[in-house]
């Protein structure tokens, strides 16, 4: 088992991954987080993979 | 020497009309190397293995015990992600090079009982994840109507080989398009399951929440035959739906007369090249001569399916992959390194949210857009296919081109919808074009009625198998 390290990009670093790569890498998961946030927000929606195969299920046609 | 099967009715029935399975066999494992030096499709052929097995039937055969099942000596292939007991699982990658699998995967299992023959490996994107079909360690796959192009991804070899003729049907994944979108690069059928309806044990996951599995076929009638197969409760799977077994067969000549078609000329219809809306343009008035009837239909938070997609499986992806990246970043492709690494940098309350998400928009747009329509029509790629030389150029800047490539597909994996996507015509530069018709969920008789009803009309594989048969590479 391998401990996952505190801060990645300087672990990411220091194997040779070059830095404008992670600063892409960051770059996308900003521009990924501002679509979710940007998204209209439904309290009533839960993460809970059971909601959605239970909403699949019940769309059956 | 036999000719290779065109597609898996026919192997199965000259199976049936007494010829060697075996002899079948090493046709298509001849056709499968020669597909590998060719495209570059093949990860590794199971010679042996294949032979071995198809020996076993045949004695059985002989013997009188009762045929193995519906794919008798079908000759199949199978997505480098599925795992086989004995056989190598490499996934693309050099993160994996030289791993065994210690189980084999329910699909493949499923196979196996129906009767088939697995051959070998096809290549695949590096752990599927990319819709280029490039990969870093093992080179791209070329497509077989002109080796110049992209295949697609990620099921790229798997697309390659049966657009080849090297096998008449093989297994992919499909997580934001990665069995249609290679499917319709190269001329083929591709079937993206319901959610839960194939069982994924066993098939290396790229984001649990989305991956799906399926087979890429040249006809509708054999990509019913292999979800015939292909469909079943998977314990293994927490995703899996108990359902009573189906024949996707039946009903599948029934034609597309009666089906309400939704036309979604908004997000699918914006982005789309010049060069490839005549052949939609074509295929829509096809499907309305052939008796559906077409219905302007809105995809209300269907963009936003879109980008929650890209944010998922950066998520689930960076958490599978964590413990190489924290050890052996340099051992993968820097593409694929880009893509794993946003997921590490994204925010736990953000993938929450997208999750969240997928239950209300399935909700609106199963209660909007799929009120009055029995299927939603939508284009597979918006773009002619590229060349390598320019999805790699697109690949390694700052704009992915993968952005673009799943446009039309993606959104369906978010709400774990069932899609087919079929050839409708080729573009100016003589690739293949293709739509996709999506279906309410575990509507895949409806998809396939649809998709062979379109077929027999279109001749698609009739009017340019021969060609690709005569080699275009």
């Amino acid at each position: 088992m391998t401990a996952l390290p505190p801060d990645w990009a300087a672990a990411l670093r220091a194997q040779g991954v070059p830095g404008a790569e992670i600063d892409a890498a960051r770059a996308a998961a900003r521009a990924q987080a501002e679509a979710a946030d940007a998204a209209p927000q439904d309290p009533t929606s839960p993460a809970d993979p059971a909601a959605f195969i239970a909403a699949l299920r019940e769309g059956e046609g | 020497m036999t000719a290779p099967a065109a597609t898996v009715e026919e192997a199965v029935a000259r199976v049936a009309s007494g010829e060697s399975r075996a002899a079948l066999a090493r046709t298509h494992l001849d056709a499968l190397e020669a597909a590998g030096a060719a495209l570059n499709a093949v990860a590794r052929l199971e010679r042996d293995a294949a032979l071995a097995r198809a020996a076993e039937l045949d004695a059985a055969a002989r013997d009188g015990r009762p045929s193995a099942g519906p794919l008798d000596g079908a000759p199949l292939a199978h997505k480098d992600l599925y795992a086989r007991a004995g056989w190598r699982l490499e996934a693309g990658s050099s993160i994996l090079a030289g791993n065994v699998a210690s189980d084999t995967a329910t699909a493949c299992a499923r196979l196996d009982t129906a009767g088939a023959l697995d051959l070998g490996r096809l290549n695949t994107v590096e752990f599927a994840l990319g819709a280029e079909g490039l990969n870093a360690h093992t080179g791209p796959v070329r497509n077989p109507w002109n080796p110049a192009h992209v295949t697609g991804g990620s099921s790229s070899g798997s697309a390659a080989a049966v657009a080849f003729g090297a096998v008449p049907a093989a297994l992919g994944s499909d997580t934001g398009g990665s069995i249609r979108l290679p499917a319709a690069a190269c001329g083929l059928i591709g079937l993206k399951p319901t959610a839960g309806l194939v069982g994924r044990s066993g098939v290396f996951p790229l984001s649990g929440s989305l991956d799906t599995v399926g087979p890429l076929t040249r006809t509708v009638r054999d990509a019913a035959l292999m979800l015939n197969a292909l469909a079943c409760f998977d314990a293994g799977d927490p995703q899996s739906a108990r359902r009573a077994p189906r024949d996707h067969l039946a009903g599948v000549e029934d034609g597309l007369r009666g089906l309400r078609i939704g036309v979604p000329r908004g997000y699918f219809f914006a982005p789309l090249a010049p060069a490839v809306e005549d052949a939609h343009e074509a295929a829509l008035r096809l499907l309305e001569a052939e008796g559906a009837a077409l219905v302007p239909v809105e995809t209300p938070g269907i963009e936003t399916a879109n980008r929650l997609t890209m944010l998922i499986i950066a998520v689930e992806a960076a958490a599978q992959h964590a413990p190489w990246l924290a050890a052996r970043a340099a051992d993968y492709g820097p593409v694929t390194r880009r893509r794993l690494c946003a997921g590490l940098f994204q925010d736990a309350g953000a993938y929450l949210r997208a999750l969240g998400r997928r239950a209300s928009l399935l909700r609106a747009i199963l209660s909007e857009t799929f009120a009055d329509i029995d299927l939603l029509y939508a284009p597979t790629w918006t773009i002619e296919i590229p060349t390598i030389a320019e999805a790699e150029a697109a690949a390694g800047g700052s704009s992915p081109m993968i952005e673009d490539l799943g446009h039309c597909s993606r959104p369906v994996n978010f709400l774990g919808l069932p899609a087919v996507t079929a050839p409708c015509g080729l573009t100016p530069n003589g690739l293949p074009a293709a739509f996709q018709l999506i279906g309410r969920p575990f509507a895949e008789p409806t998809l396939l009625r649809a998709a062979r009803g379109f077929e027999r009309a279109r001749r698609f594989l009739e009017d340019h198998a021969p060609a690709l048969r005569a080699g275009a590479v």
